[in-house]
């Protein structure tokens, strides 16, 4: 978060995002440590995209996500019901230790939309 | 009533409730802990526990939302002890609104405060990556929440 604005403090962000975009899939690669501080800002970033590219699929790369709390969970599970709302799915790719450590803990691998690594249907070109 | 249990070392912080001091805590959790050389993992699983009770303290407790602005009057108290034993005990207080109902708040996937994406695991993280966790508040009062981890 930064504000050049007279008297404001400059935050350097602790996770920031990166986008890449084919047409139907919108892969947004995240870094640093996704707590429920860089959750808020995340989530407006990716949704922005998101409703800019209109993508059918939502990749999550979270190979630079060196820890997540339950706020990163929120996160993700926020971005799977964007996608299922519109009738797209959700993929993570990239986790990392720590980040499965919690994904496991909540049980999130049988959730409809979402696709984790190892687990993907394979995708049809053209369908979604 | 809490038995004097002996401190081979401590940490004691206060900072204010804003959610950029959530990371604050958890690196002053892993710097502090260096001294007993902890395992990746169990420092990881810690510094989780420590983000997600001071998150709670942030969102919660002085009831911060998006938008709302500074509030000078929002301390939260961080201490960090290292026992006999390789036992870690952190403290996360507030003086906050306090929890109404604690066996109901910590109950897994219940929030106050779904349009925020809480996902509800806070308390279900906590007492999953440590040892031991003690919750004591009272409504209008504050909150402490009492971790404690055994190290290998």
């Amino acid at each position: 978060m930064t504000n050049k604005q007279q008297g404001a403090p400059i935050y350097r962000p602790a996770a920031t995002v990166s986008f890449d975009c084919d047409g139907t899939v919108l892969v947004a690669r995240v870094s640093g440590e996704i707590d429920h501080h860089a959750a808020r800002r995340l989530r407006e970033e990716i949704d922005t995209e998101v409703f800019r590219r209109l993508p059918a699929s939502l990749t999550l790369d979270l190979s630079g996500v060196g820890f997540m709390d339950s706020a990163g969970l929120g996160l993700i599970l926020g971005r799977l019901n964007l996608m299922t709302s519109r009738k797209g799915f959700l993929r993570l790719s990239g986790l990392n230790p720590p980040v499965r450590r919690i994904l496991s803990l909540a049980g999130v691998e049988r959730l409809p939309g979402l696709r984790l690594p190892g687990r993907d249907d394979p995708i049809p070109s053209g369908a979604t | 009533m809490r038995t004097k249990q002996t401190v081979l070392n401590e940490l004691e912080c206060i900072f204010p409730a804003k959610s950029v001091n959530e990371g604050v805590a958890r690196a002053l959790v892993g710097t502090f802990l260096l001294q007993i050389d902890p395992t990746v993992e169990e420092l990881s699983d810690l510094k989780c526990a420590v983000s997600e009770a001071v998150t709670n303290a942030v969102v919660h407790g002085y009831r911060r939302r998006e938008g709302d602005g500074e509030n000078g009057d929002s301390a939260i108290f961080l201490s960090i002890a290292i026992l006999p034993d390789r036992v870690v005990r952190v403290t996360v207080k507030d003086r906050g609104c306090g929890i109404e109902d604690v066996d109901r708040a910590r109950t897994p996937l219940f929030t106050t405060d779904p349009a925020g994406e809480r996902s509800g695991m806070g308390f279900s993280v906590m007492e999953a990556f440590t040892d031991r966790m003690t919750v004591k508040s009272r409504p209008g009062r504050g909150t402490r929440i009492t971790l404690y981890k055994k190290m290998k």
